[in-house]
């Protein structure tokens, strides 16, 4: 009898890859995901396939990039036949699949994939509470007799998405000056970009915006920390994979941005933690490999004992990886997607980062020498080699993707049709 | 430009073309998208009347649409034993007002030193019953049960307790343990607190058990009286401002005479529905 391994998967919605404690951020204090880095190791560059909450979702539970799953924006509905890890992992593994809180997968009921515990709630302060105690619910009854597949869907930091107050207002942000000495600087790449949310902010205001996101983080810290602890001091503590990561970014001031949707890092990186009670070494951090969201359902299947998901183009176990063996054949470059406006696709190998735009712009960085990605290095003779290379790797990447042509009528089709008319130009390069 | 006084020219000026007194511009052919829309808002909202008088202060910025309908509680003492219920007005958007839903409630019965809260939303029920010291309100002990309307065999108990440097929780299937720096006290507990009105002189330090979770460091302070418009018209409150780690600035609005009226964070707000 083959003996699975627990999995709970511990998601955020909106986290900055930045907004951890235990990663050197001074204005933020998580205890408990200090904790989850201090117990597993910490995937330093991780990215989401696509930096926005459906299409990410889309991707950890099918294994797919959003270009494939029929997802390729937010309210996109998924390919019907496409499996997902809750009915994967019910038919070959066995488990007891459950989930608790976010889902934000359109046109998949989370409650034909899996036992739900608790409906989604879009806001963090009224819900994420309710999702730890779900879930701790859970942990205190549930028999041995199968392993566990457990979500913890949380929505916070996403809360940062309601601050406006009323007629366009500022709402709590008329109260910054009285805090003004706690607030955090402005990040050092920041540039008032006077988009539509934002023109009327001052520097106090995008200051205000950066406290409360962190006090945001701090509230989903406190819950996670209260489930992670029920799990490490349960009687499955030795027997449970743990992950964490979040969806997206948040801009958080960084070049001027709030929100998500692009490819710069606040945005498009996130935080990502593996944890298996002595079989990850503890307090391990991976700074050198990219690994990005479509990993994740990889590593799920991997530890699981069951097959990968169907197509799985781009996905690799974090396995070997996380556990620390040698993996001298793992990727070059992670690429992810963004298909809102003309679209966008990054590129990221261990030193540069290019950004491709629908409309044929491009733009470079050297993370090793700019990780604020300040300097654009398109345009230098120097940058040719660089870019031909990573034009290669688009071309590579997109000919692996077994791409979602179905296109659906009106508005919605503006997406699918951004990366079919892209990507066919990028094979017929090739 | 300041909005208020951005407002109140923009108010000037409108009266000023609707009285015939300076020319309305128009424009030749359509006017663009954004003209149009400032125009309906325009019209929606009478010369002389702001969009929204209530933008501020800052503590009710997430019920603007909700205080219009709600009216102070104007009997009853948070001061010794006495039994309190608050609906959970829910923050969903805002357009020239706040839109709230009473999307919860919590039913609170103080007595002696003992705090009964049962608190119901997003299909969870859960009951706590804490022990405080009596002169400080700080929590000694609890209990909590979490009960989920949707899968009522995923419900739990746990007990806590706190010894002035950390607290532990236990439950059949687990203990945690948390370091504390400052007197512990919880969420609801602060009612009789700001009722004695003890902070409105000197800020009050405390870490802040929400749940069972450890909210630290955090600071109540009087920010200043505040009129605010209700269903039974205007009423000056008391505004105390809480900050701190893993809370967002929370408002608590007190009457004169030490009723919490309304608690502003900034998606779940609640306000006072009966006091006994």
């Amino acid at each position: 009898m083959i003996n699975r391994p627990n999995v709970l998967f511990i998601h955020v919605d909106q986290m900055h890859f930045q907004a951890v404690s235990a990663y050197g951020n001074p204005y933020v204090k998580t205890p408990a995901i200090d904790r989850i880095a201090a117990d597993g190791c910490s995937l330093m560059t991780n990215y989401t396939t696509m930096p926005q909450c459906c299409p990410a979702r889309a991707s950890w539970y099918t294994g797919r990039m959003s270009s494939e799953t029929g997802v390729p924006t937010n309210g996109c509905p998924i390919l019907p036949d496409l499996p997902d890890l809750g009915q994967w992992l019910r038919k070959h593994g066995d488990y007891e699949c459950v989930y608790a809180g976010k889902w934000h997968i359109p046109k998949r009921d989370v409650r034909k994939s899996f036992r739900n515990l608790l409906p989604t709630d879009a806001r963090g302060e009224f819900s994420d509470a309710a999702v730890a105690r779900a879930c701790m619910g859970f942990l205190a009854n549930h028999k041995p007799d199968k392993p566990f597949f457990l979500n913890a869907g949380f929505m916070n930091p996403h809360d940062c998405c309601y601050t406006a107050g009323a007629a366009g207002g500022m709402g709590k942000f008329r109260f910054a000056p009285e805090i003004e000495d706690q607030l955090p600087p402005l990040p050092k790449n920041f540039v008032n970009t006077k988009a539509p949310r934002t023109s009327k902010w001052k520097e106090l205001d995008w200051r205000y915006y950066i406290y409360i996101y962190y006090r945001w983080v701090e509230m989903v810290d406190a819950e996670i920390g209260r489930l992670y602890d029920a799990l490490k001091t349960s009687r499955f503590a030795r027997n449970t994979v743990v992950i964490f990561t979040a969806d997206h970014g948040d801009g958080l001031g960084f070049h001027g941005k709030v929100s998500k949707g692009f490819m710069e890092d606040e945005a498009w990186r996130v935080p990502a933690i593996v944890v298996y009670p002595g079989k990850i070494p503890k307090g391990r951090r991976e700074t050198e490999k990219l690994t990005s969201g479509v990993d994740i359902p990889a590593t799920i299947c991997d530890y699981a004992q069951v097959p990968m998901l169907p197509k799985m183009s781009i996905g690799r176990s974090l396995r070997p990886l996380v556990e620390g063996r040698s993996v001298p054949d793992w990727r070059e470059y992670v690429v992810g997607e963004s298909f809102l406006g003309a679209g966008s696709v990054g590129i990221r190998d261990k030193r540069y980062k290019s950004i491709h735009s629908g409309n044929g712009q491009v733009r470079l960085f050297d993370l090793e020498q700019d990780p604020l990605e300040m300097a654009d290095l398109a345009a230098a003779d120097a940058s040719r080699a660089v870019l031909k290379q990573h034009r290669a790797w688009l071309r590579e990447f997109v000919g692996k993707l077994d791409l979602c042509t179905r296109v659906p009528e009106g508005p919605k089709a503006a997406p699918y049709r951004t990366y079919l008319d892209w990507y066919r130009k990028v094979k017929e390069e090739a | 430009m300041e909005r208020r006084e951005f407002m109140h020219i923009s108010a000037v000026a409108a009266s000023l073309v609707s009285g015939g007194l300076l020319p309305a511009l128009a424009a030749d052919g359509p006017r663009p998208a954004k003209k149009r829309r400032k125009a309906k808002r325009a019209k929606r909202h009478p010369v002389g009347t702001s969009p929204n008088p209530f933008t501020e202060p800052a503590a009710i910025e997430p019920i603007t649409g909700y205080v219009g309908k709600f009216a102070p509680i104007q009997t009853g003492s948070m001061a010794g034993d006495f039994t309190a219920s608050y609906s959970l007005a829910k923050f969903l958007s805002a357009g020239a007002k706040s839109r709230n839903q009473v999307a919860g409630s919590i039913e609170l019965a103080f007595k002696g030193d003992v705090l009964t809260a049962t608190e119901t939303r997003h299909g969870n029920v859960v009951k706590t019953t804490l022990t405080c010291r009596a002169e400080d309100r700080a929590a000694l002990s609890w209990s909590l049960a979490s009960r989920l309307e949707q899968a009522p065999d995923a419900g739990f108990t746990e007990t806590g307790a706190w010894d002035g440097k950390a607290i532990t929780v236990k439950s059949a299937a687990w203990t945690q343990e948390r370091a504390t720096s400052l007197p512990l006290i919880a969420r609801w507990a602060l009612l009789p607190v700001l009722a004695s009105g003890t902070c409105k002189s000197k800020p009050l330090r405390f870490d802040m058990l929400d749940d069972s979770t450890l909210r630290p460091d955090q600071t109540l302070k009087y920010s200043g009286a505040i009129e605010i418009p209700t269903k039974a018209g205007p009423a000056t409150l008391d505004c105390y401002a809480q900050t701190g780690r893993a809370i967002v600035p929370t408002h608590y609005l007190v009457d004169a005479a030490g009723r919490v009226q309304l608690i502003t964070q900034e998606t779940v707000n609640w306000a006072l529905a009966e006091l006994g």
